[in-house]
């Protein structure tokens, strides 16, 4: 009779099946022996003999027809259970609750270690823990925190031989005692990324693995796995409607923004540019002609980045354009800004604050009148001539409180004047901040370097010029910071501006 | 007796030579078997303390090259933009961009999720994929393909080049990395996932705050001869309707309006729309065709699509009177000493955001002591029962006309009753807005 003998271990290369050989081996061996007992009793035995080699041939004819079966069932102990453990791993992460889950691992258990009680404890949701698999008197679980913790920290299977052996420590203790309570022997702490999301235990093994502290890392892992995919899939949905939500958000605020295009009307043209890090953005520009020639143009940064800053930026517009229609072509920077005040600090609550500069500009006289709520001075770009003039940079220099930090707040206006040709730059920090903090940022000193090689250009020009020397700049690299650059260049036709259409005078009178 | 000896003999040497030659084979065969295993046995232990996908996928490709003898892996991610995709190798060169053919290879093993061998792509099973398939195969030297997919959703490919057929045994293990992959691969991007809808949902929080910000400081209030109360109930986390009052000099200015489309980005929209409104009333402006016409312009944008639709009604101090005008929005109702059931305050006109230069009428009327006007949004009316029939104008006014005797915050407690009874646990799909203001 074969004995297949099965080599235990699984680790070295060929055992499963080196093993199948020695065992077919064995089974050749009376074989031999009758060959040389024949040879020795004589012609008589000729038949005999020749049965033999027939045997011998035929015998090695039908071992390799059923080889392939034999691979498989010679198949290394460790390197079976290692094929078990991945197969429940495939069907562990097509389960659909947790009892599905504990049903795979108790099958698994049973079928490849002779396992009779397999245990899955899990967090309840009305709090404290629920044992599947088995019916458990709550006594069996009193002071059961005590093992948790300990398993949580020790991450690794436990045995009751090993908890024996580590010592009569408070943790290894409550675990060796709510095992025995239980009527386990195999503890596998369930961990995730530093999370203990359960305890699977098992029953001692009737054929327990050749390493057991491997497989039941092994086994663990697997179902820590599928038990953490299906916590995060439930945790995960709704992601989408949320992400709509924000991209929905996104398209609004980008709708209350003004288009990107180039504008060119008599006496000015500009160009902005948005560039939000998140689906919504921090940021917002805005610009309107006041009538009588007056232009109105505003930059400003809300705290941080995301929907909340995003919504500010929608309630400063709300103030902004109402500002313009009640004040109209009167539209006193400072005014605005302390109208945007107060809209951003009923909105904000001091939690978000918004930085702003806002200016007119009249383009009959070239007279600039701005106003600064905490905001980046911007440049005034003057191109270089023919004469040998070079190009040069101006900073505007204006200070006052940042909007919404307090409830009232007054701004000064202060003027000087831009002459035809000469470029009006507003920025947000995100510009200068551009590559922080993961690499050292664009800075103040490329942006004034980008404004002077840019010099010569028209604003439409200039801002697509600057964007590109940014975005070159990052190279793909994400930014921290919502991005905004508005460009407003004087120009020579002086035709006149039409005013606005439908402007409303508003005489504040009870209706 | 030599002939049978011989015979016998020459039979356990072929069988000798049988069995050396199989012991060979099997032992390469079961030495790559073992090397596979122990490749294999802890990809999940080793991948599950990994920070990302790439990571996962780096690993699980160092696994493919160590386990199988691979010579070289490639890894196709679907990109940002839907419908393209990546692709890289680990390590610091990345490969050309995928081309047109491949991207038709990728949403066909999105429903075909088991280890490809492209050597045998001539089978029936691949149908029109042959070519796309053998493309891929020159284009990036890969000769196995690894799909992991879960949940309905590719989360990457997996290829890699073996320079021959893999036997049935690698095979098999070649389909339980893929097992292995898609599980540590899917368990990031779950991951992932979750914490950012914890950011989403933290950044909408933070959205509503400051939208909420904006609300009327106090939900029940008096002046002079008027009264008023108000009842919000945002059907999601966020709200598109939404009201204001103003106590401004010579009587009350109220607003109600509703965001077509709500949500953030309707909560967005009339953020703007009620800093509009108190930046007019703070400026004086109480006329509600004036105030109207002027959000309208604040808030209009050429070419955008948004619409809100609102009514603004002011509430004279010194004649009584409530005078209103209305932007698309249903019309208020009054219940008067007498009536046996509420008037409406009609009224017409465009939906703020339409067009820029929309203009608004606004017409008066007088309010006796005790006479309540009830203004309401859409989702009032429109709120179903089990059965999905809607509360309804009627009901609504019937409710109004019940409570006329009740004092205003009971009043408005019992239309909330009638409407939750209505409703009878069916959850809110459209946000509740009504405000009910009585002269004294």
């Amino acid at each position: 009779m074969v004995r297949w003998r099965i080599v235990q271990g699984g680790q070295g290369a060929g055992r499963g099946s080196s093993g199948w050989w020695l065992a077919s081996l064995a089974a050749g061996l009376p074989g031999v022996g009758l060959v040389v007992a024949a040879g020795n009793a004589g012609l008589g035995s000729a038949l005999g003999l020749t049965l033999a080699g027939g045997g011998v041939a035929a015998l090695a004819a039908a071992a390799l027809a059923i080889q392939p079966i034999i691979d498989r069932a010679t198949l290394a102990r460790g390197d079976q259970l290692a094929e078990a453990a991945r197969a429940y791993l495939a069907r562990a992460l097509l389960a659909r609750s947790l009892q599905d889950l504990q049903l795979e691992l108790e099958a698994m258990a049973q079928r490849t270690l002779g396992v009779s009680r397999t245990l899955l404890i899990v967090p309840a949701a009305e709090g404290g823990v629920r044992v599947l698999g088995a019916d458990v008197p709550a006594s069996a679980l009193e002071d059961a925190e005590a093992a948790f913790t300990w398993l949580g920290g020790h991450a690794e299977p436990a045995s009751l031989g090993y908890l024996a052996q580590i010592g009569s420590e408070p943790g290894p203790a409550a675990t060796s005692a709510l095992m025995t309570r239980l009527g386990a022997a195999v503890a596998m702490p369930l961990l995730h990324r530093g999370m203990l999301l359960g305890v699977a235990m098992l029953s001692a093994p009737s054929r327990p693995p050749p390493d057991e502290q491997t497989f039941f890392r092994i086994l663990g892992a697997h179902t820590t796995v599928a038990l953490a995919n299906s916590y995060l899939d439930a945790e995960a949905r709704g992601k989408g409607t949320l992400s709509k939500d924000l991209d929905l958000a996104s398209a609004m605020q980008e709708a209350i923004m003004p288009d990107e295009r180039p504008v060119r009307r008599p006496g000015f043209q500009l160009r902005g540019a948005f560039r939000p890090v998140a689906e919504c953005g921090g940021d917002m520009w805005s610009w309107a002609e006041l009538g009588n020639g007056k232009l109105l143009i505003f930059v400003g940064d809300a705290t941080g980045h995301g929907a909340a800053p995003a919504m500010l930026t929608a309630v400063a517009k709300g103030a902004l354009e109402t500002a313009r229609q009640v004040l109209g072509d009167d539209l006193d920077p400072a005014e605005l800004l302390s109208a945007m005040n107060r809209a951003v600090h009923r909105a904000g609550r001091t939690r978000y604050l918004m930085t702003g500069f806002a200016a007119v500009l009249d383009l009959t006289t070239g007279e600039l009148k701005v106003a600064n709520a905490g905001h980046n001075f911007p440049y005034v770009v003057q191109r270089g001539d023919s004469s040998g003039r070079r190009a040069k940079l101006e900073q505007i220099i204006a200070r006052g409180n940042t909007l919404g930090a307090v409830a009232e707040a007054s701004y000064t206006t202060s003027s000087r004047t831009i002459a035809i040709g000469e470029k009006l730059v507003l920025y947000s920090d995100g510009i200068i901040d551009a590559g922080a903090p993961q690499i050292e940022p664009f800075g103040e000193k490329r942006l004034r370097a980008a404004l002077l090689g840019l010099a010569d250009q028209s604003a439409p020009r200039t801002c697509e010029g600057v964007m590109a020397e940014v975005d070159g700049f990052l190279a793909n690299r994400p930014t921290a910071d919502d991005m905004t650059l508005l460009i407003v260049e004087r120009l020579a036709e002086t035709a006149p501006v039409t005013a606005p259409k439908a402007t409303t005078e508003f005489d504040g009178g009870a209706a | 007796m030599i002939v049978p000896v011989l015979c016998g003999v020459g039979a356990l040497a072929v069988w000798g030579g049988v069995v050396a030659a199989r012991w060979a084979k099997v032992s390469r065969g079961t030495a790559r078997s073992g090397a596979n295993e122990q490749a294999l046995a802890d990809f999940v232990v080793r991948s599950l303390a990994l920070p990302g996908l790439s990571q996962v996928l780096a690993e699980a490709a160092a696994t493919g090259q160590a386990a199988f003898g691979a010579t070289s892996a490639a890894i196709f991610e679907p990109g940002a933009k839907e419908g393209l995709w990546d692709v890289w190798a680990p390590g610091p060169r990345p490969l050309d961009p995928v081309g047109e053919s491949s991207r038709a290879v990728f949403g066909w093993l999105r429903h075909n999720a088991e280890v490809i061998v492209l050597g045998e792509v001539a089978g029936p099973r691949f149908g029109a994929m042959r070519i796309p398939l053998g493309e891929l195969s020159q284009r990036y030297g890969v000769d196995v393909l690894l799909p992991l997919v879960d949940r309905q959703q590719v989360i990457a490919i997996l290829g890699l080049s073996l320079g021959r057929k893999p036997t049935p045994l690698e095979r098999r293990l070649l389909e339980d990395l893929r097992v292995e992959v898609t599980a540590a691969a899917a368990n990031v991007r779950l991951h992932r996932e979750a914490a950012h809808k914890l950011t989403l949902e933290k950044e909408v929080d933070l959205a509503g705050a400051v939208a909420q910000a904006l609300a009327p400081l106090r939900a029940e209030a008096s002046q002079g001869r008027w009264s008023w109360v108000g009842h919000v109930r945002s059907a999601g986390q966020v709200g598109g309707d939404f009201w204001c009052s103003y106590e401004v000099e010579g009587g009350v200015l109220v607003v109600v309006g509703d965001v077509i489309g709500g949500g953030l980005g309707g909560s967005m929209i009339s953020a703007a729309v009620k800093s509009s409104c108190d930046a007019f009333a703070a400026a004086g402006v109480v006329d509600p065709a004036t105030l109207l016409a002027g959000v309208n312009r604040a808030v209009w944008r050429p070419g955008k699509q948004f619409h809100v639709t609102a009514v603004a009604l002011y509430f004279d101090e010194a004649s009584g009177e409530v005078a209103w005008a209305n932007a698309g929005h249903p019309a208020p109702y009054v219940t008067a000493a007498g009536d046996e059931r509420p008037g409406a305050l009609l009224g017409w006109g465009a939906m703020l955001g339409e067009s820029e230069g929309s203009e608004y009428v606004t017409q008066r009327r007088s309010l006796a002591s005790g006479d309540t006007v009830l203004m309401h949004t859409d989702g009032v009316p429109e709120a179903m029962n089990p059965e999905r029939v809607a509360f309804g104008e009627r009901r609504l006014q019937r409710a109004l006309a019940a409570v006329r005797d009740q004092s205003l915050p009971r009043a408005r407690d019992q239309i909330l009753y009638a409407i939750e009874a209505w409703k009878n646990g069916v959850p809110a799909t459209d946000d509740e807005l009504f405000v009910l203001v009585r002269a004294k």
